[in-house]
């Protein structure tokens, strides 16, 4: 991956988008710290992040991993997990407490003792992005947040993300693949193909040619009540030649 | 921040209104009274262990001599053989779980205990080789004979090839980052080289010191003395004391280790230190007590489906269970006094029929 470079301020979603293998796992894992960048630098706040202490590090950039392990922890003891950089001997009644109102904010009472493995995927997904909120930092980096979650849920949760962003003055960077999605809940865009940043900046940037370039298919751009809608063409989905050409038929 | 703000007003606003009902107190307190039964049935247990034997006392008559020390023949028996077993067992029991859960936490594996990392082995290997050096004189010196036949010598050959195996495992990993099926494999082919070396090991010696080693691998408690337990008891506080300091960080691993690190957990380093500690703690309990299978097993894995996964509980319950697992097989070893059964008979013939009773009840992740 070579030549990133963007910049996100304080109250901005910004949405990471891009095809497959196009590099933004790795690059918001370098910002989270979980694996080293070869060269180059991410500051936070004009600081180095690799200057930051782990600790104090963790009490700024929180991270929501793609895949989920679950566990055999109750969800309370799984969001709990979040607090840990702010923890210094043992758990508080205020890190409890900021533990139920997180619950209540993703609407899980009735999850609270219930053991991680025994939820559904989507149910995991809340638990994994209530133990980003709670760990309280400035900034949230997702790694597909709308996984596994059905479309109402999509909705509840990026607006949440939003709310929480906006509230705090934080900021979120997370990666999306429903393009529209990203439109709908984000600032700011950063378009990335084959470990380079194609175009980054705001709503205007999304052009039928940029959507030709990043993921190479034909679209068009309609407007519902102001808000832009990307829409593929259909014809860039049909296969018929293609499994002409490779006589792939059901063997009977 | 903003949001603790706000959560402390509401929390303020509607404490009341939650009040004693809060479905996670009583959760919390359920753990510490499953934990308090489990201590309340180990002291029983030693209890009863204490009055069993050739001379047979009541449990009265047991408490009687513990709290009121006279020189009699009860004084003697219970303070001199049966009391250093039962805390042999509590020692032993409460170590070889801890080191279980651990392990089981920072590989990832149900599987992961001592003995599948070959640490037992090594050792046994160990220990063995100290016994025949020896029992056949292999340095010609009385004295060095005495300390190699003693738990400081046995102690020291079991931790020097434990330390060999950690450390060949460590250097294995390293190239995979220290994933933790590499260290799992790399653990299952130590533990065999060191199974086919003490095998060889027992093939070269004379009778009398096969007839030695056999018997010390048979995993007994008899053998503990008041010293040797005081050296095991005082690395086990030194081990579980950075274990539980870390309980928070190994909850944070089970969460994943993208998670851990992103929480500011410096995982490569838990993960060598936990893998270094936990196979000490093994080590010496293997030269002090012979090979004692699943206790590392059966113990965190009960307490899991009885407490849960949280570390915070779940080290201090496990290492309870250790212990009342090991009292217990011991009380049912020594059932027929005349000729004790060695404990890590009964472990193994009992515990692995509750381990696959608990495998088919529920599958270790706790799904019906």
């Amino acid at each position: 991956m070579d030549d990133i470079s963007f910049m996100v301020e304080k109250g901005d979603v910004v949405s990471v988008l891009g095809p497959n293998g196009a590099g933004k796992t790795t690059l918001i894992k370098n910002i989270c710290r979980i694996q080293n960048p070869d060269s180059g630098f991410i500051f936070i706040d004009d600081t180095n992040i690799h200057n930051y202490k782990k600790r104090e590090f963790a009490k700024r950039v929180s991270y929501v991993p793609q895949q989920i392990v679950p566990s055999f922890m109750t969800v309370f003891d799984s969001i709990l997990i979040g607090r840990r950089p702010h923890i210094n001997w043992a758990v508080t009644k205020e890190d409890e407490d900021m533990v139920w109102d997180v619950i209540r904010l993703f609407s899980m009472e009735k999850l609270t003792l219930t053991y991680l493995n025994q939820l559904s995927g989507g149910e995991l997904q809340k638990v994994q992005i209530a133990r980003a909120v709670v760990q309280n930092t400035d900034v949230i980096i997702l790694d597909e947040p709308t996984n596994n979650l059905d479309v109402a849920n999509q909705h509840a949760m990026l607006a949440m993300i939003r709310s929480i962003v906006k509230k705090n003055n934080a900021c979120a960077v997370m990666i999306m693949h429903d393009i529209n999605m990203a439109l709908y809940y984000s600032d700011k865009f950063v378009f990335m193909k084959d470990g380079q940043v194609v175009n980054c900046g705001d709503k205007n940037i999304v052009t039928p040619d940029l959507v030709k370039e990043i993921y190479g298919i034909e679209s068009k751009i309609m407007y519902n009540s102001g808000m832009p809608i990307v829409v593929a063409k259909k014809s860039d989905f049909n296969n018929e030649e293609k499994l002409n050409e490779i006589g792939w038929i059901k063997k009977k | 921040m903003n949001l603790s703000s706000i959560s402390k007003k509401k929390s303020k606003e509607e404490n009341d209104e939650r009040g004693n009902s809060n479905p996670y107190l009583f959760f919390k307190a359920k753990k510490k009274i499953i934990i308090l039964i489990l201590i309340a049935a180990s002291i029983v247990v030693s209890l009863i262990s204490l009055g069993m034997g050739a001379y047979s006392m009541s449990v009265w008559k047991v408490i009687e001599t513990l709290l009121f020390n006279n020189d009699s023949v009860s004084g003697v028996v219970i303070w001199d053989i049966r009391l250093p077993r039962i805390f042999a067992a509590v020692i032993v029991g409460s170590a070889l779980a801890i080191s279980g859960s651990v392990m089981q936490c920072i590989l990832r594996n149900p599987l992961a205990s001592p003995y599948t990392l070959g640490i037992s082995n090594a050792a046994a290997f160990g220990a063995a080789m100290s016994i025949a050096a020896s029992y056949m004189s292999w340095f010609n010196e009385t004295w060095l004979e005495d300390a190699l036949n003693s738990i400081y010598g046995m102690s020291s050959f079991a931790f020097l090839f434990s330390m060999l195996t950690v450390g060949i495992i460590v250097i294995l990993s390293k190239k995979s980052e220290f994933a933790p099926e590499s260290i799992i494999l790399a653990g299952v082919a130590m533990g065999s080289i060191f199974g086919a070396a003490l095998s060889s090991l027992q093939y070269f010696v004379d009778s009398e010191t096969l007839q030695a080693i056999v018997f010390w691998q048979f995993g007994d408690l008899s053998k503990a003395t008041w010293s040797d337990l005081s050296l095991v008891l005082i690395f086990l506080l030194f081990i579980t004391s950075f274990f539980i300091y870390h309980r928070l960080d190994y909850n944070s691993i089970e969460a994943g280790s993208d998670i851990a690190k992103s929480l500011g957990v410096d995982t490569q380093r838990l993960t060598i230190l936990s893998m270094l500690f936990a196979s000490v703690l093994a080590a010496i309990c293997v030269a002090m007590a012979g090979i004692i299978g699943f206790v590392g097993l059966l113990g965190p894995h009960l307490m899991r489906r009885l407490i849960g996964g949280d570390y915070r509980q779940l080290l201090p319950a496990s290492m309870v269970m250790g212990s009342l697992i090991l009292l217990l097989s011991d009380a049912i070893g020594r059932i027929p006094f005349e000729s004790p059964i060695p404990v890590g008979i009964i472990t193994s013939l009992l515990g692995g029929p509750m381990f696959l009773y608990i495998l088919v009840k529920k599958d270790w992740r706790g799904r019906k």
